[in-house]
């Protein structure tokens, strides 16, 4: 096995070699410390306002895929073989501005001005795929971007008129796109990469067996595959996170494979890698999609990660209970698979053996005879988390409900199946009355608490309208069913 | 220390046009280069002390010892 003691990667137009740097190092430390550049912003650091977005390119499938992210809370290391751009880079030499920047000063889009680096690269990003979005493309594109003065209505027609200004074939990520690809293809040498001594480590395994023997070797190590939440278990608790075990570069861990009856996929796909294949065979999910987090964090972290921490309040568990989901540890050599809802333990304790990991993800595709909801409610539409979520899915014949699943997020210490709610539905005639009289039986599953997200009180009565929403909008003897379009 | 630039009256740009005409911001074209500065922006000399306030527990008092 090959070991390398430094990391490599691109920062603008310059080449990036670092060995020595602390393991919990973030990249906006990186850039407004030890590099000066300034202009990426320190607005939370938890990666929810965006201020410090920045883009990061990565080789995939031998492309180059540039994707924003919250620089606050992605771990330096992470970064080898990347190409970092900073709001630096937008500028010509001449001090020209971007056609984003021209879009936003003639827009009147900043008033403080501190959100608009974040803004920029944001709009930079969509400007790149989607040169031409509607008004519901660039919301969605800045999602992950929190203004508290200037307004949104300004920033959304700059984003409108980017392309006014120019013509992203031109623009230098595309004109030099050839040429990184290859700087970061030199880059790439499948070795592992370790950093820091003994106190103080950052690996980088080579793939998904080296991951598992380090594991071995190092038992205690942090697992960081997004840094979606580790990242905060740094800036916000200052927590020591060595050794740890950085994943997200894995792309074995990032495979998704559809057979006959089942959508598989690696614990390093990330919520925008899933996508896809999510709107193709789980069309429900779509809206779903969109109200976790924003951008920059879709586009890090993984559900491997939403799973593996173990949150009562994680987005996914509760969809991927619902539709009867397994997950796929290692340890060594050995591979378990377990019902995700087995996992979840008690609150802070999941069925996770040392040295384990979660290596994938596996779902079964729906049958015709199924009727699928995810609901979130949170306090803000965008870019918030769950104050309670709720994966439902039934399976309907001859007018009788045959099977159910029901797990909910925010009512439990874990996310948790509504077994008896549950028990009480299968049989049932599909009809109004039964599931608002089974709603009635959720105090039996569920007994909230309550904090600042929600009373007890609240979580219960808005569960027992979820469930009696679930019917509204899929009665199948109402010829168009009502789609609920409401935010919350 | 660094000289603070003095501004004259005399040499600031008048205000022109008409009510509602729109103007760009001044320091738009900073904001969206991000080389607009910030507190957080500006490098600390080696040594800055910083101040922060302690704030009496009482509303009067004499100060006995310290």
């Amino acid at each position: 096995m090959k070991i390398r003691d430094e990391i490599k990667f691109i920062l603008n137009g310059r080449d990036i070699t670092l060995n020595a740097f602390k393991a919990e190092q973030t990249l906006l430390e990186f850039l407004r410390i030890d590099q000066q550049l300034v202009g990426t912003k320190e607005g939370c650091a938890e990666g929810d306002c965006g201020a410090c977005t920045v883009l990061v390119g990565r080789l995939v499938n031998g492309g180059l895929k540039y994707e924003i992210v919250n620089a606050c809370i992605r771990f330096l290391a992470s970064l080898d073989g990347c190409h970092v751009v900073t709001i630096e880079y937008l500028s010509g030499s001449n001090g020209d501005l971007h056609p984003v920047q021209k879009a936003m000063v003639e827009c009147h889009a900043s008033q403080c001005g501190f959100c608009t680096p974040g803004f920029v690269m944001s709009l930079y990003s969509l400007w790149m795929e989607n040169p031409n979005p509607s008004k519901r493309d660039v919301e969605i594109s800045v999602q992950g971007n929190l203004c508290r003065c200037t307004g949104y209505e300004p920033i959304i027609n700059a984003a409108l008129s980017v392309n006014k200004f120019g013509n992203p074939t031109f623009d230098q990520l595309n004109t030099e796109r050839e040429n990184i690809i290859n700087k970061l293809s030199r880059l790439q040498d499948d070795a592992r990469v370790e950093i820091g001594d003994d106190n103080n480590k950052a690996i980088l395994p080579a793939n998904i067996d080296d991951l598992a023997q380090i594991l071995e070797d190092r038992p205690n190590s942090t697992i960081v595959a997004g840094a979606t939440d580790v990242g905060l278990w740094v800036t916000k608790f200052l927590k020591p996170i060595s050794p740890v075990l950085f994943i997200g570069q894995l792309t074995d861990l990032k495979k998704i494979e559809v057979n006959d009856d089942m959508l598989t996929f690696g614990a390093g796909v990330t919520y925008t890698e899933i996508q896809d294949y999510l709107s193709k065979f789980f069309p429900f999910l779509e809206n779903y999609w969109d109200r976790i987090a924003g951008w920059q964090v879709r586009n890090m972290g993984t559900i491997g990660g939403n799973i593996a921490n173990g949150s009562p309040i994680g987005d996914t568990p509760p969809i991927l209970i619902a539709l009867n989901s397994d997950i796929i540890l290692r340890k060594g050599n050995q591979i378990r698979i377990l019902p995700i809802e087995k996992y979840f333990i008690e609150y802070g304790k999941q069925d996770l053996q040392k040295s384990e990991f979660i290596l994938g993800i596996r779902v079964p595709l729906q049958s015709n005879n199924q009727l699928n909801s995810a609901y979130k409610i949170s306090k803000r539409r965008e870019d918030d988390i769950s104050t309670l979520a709720v994966g439902i899915s039934m399976n309907i014949e001859n007018g009788l409900i045959k099977d159910c699943r029901i797990a909910f997020g925010g009512m439990a210490a874990t996310p948790k199946r509504a077994l008896v709610t549950e028990g009480s539905l299968k049989g049932k005639t599909w009809c109004y009355e039964a599931i608002n009289e089974a709603s009635k039986m959720l105090n039996e599953d569920f007994s909230p608490l309550s904090d600042w997200r929600a009373t007890k009180e609240y979580r219960m009565t808005v569960a027992r309208n979820l469930l009696n929403r679930f019917f509204l909008e899929h009665d199948l003897e109402i010829i168009e069913p009502i789609q609920l379009h409401a935010g919350f | 220390m660094q000289d603070f630039e003095r501004i004259s009256m005399e040499n600031v740009k008048k205000i022109s046009g008409r009510i509602h005409s729109n103007h760009i911001h001044d320091s738009a074209t900073k904001h969206v280069t991000g080389l607009a500065k910030y507190c957080d922006d500006i490098t600390e000399p080696v040594g800055t002390l910083h101040a922060y306030l302690g704030v009496s527990e009482v509303a009067h008092a004499n100060i006995k010892k310290y």
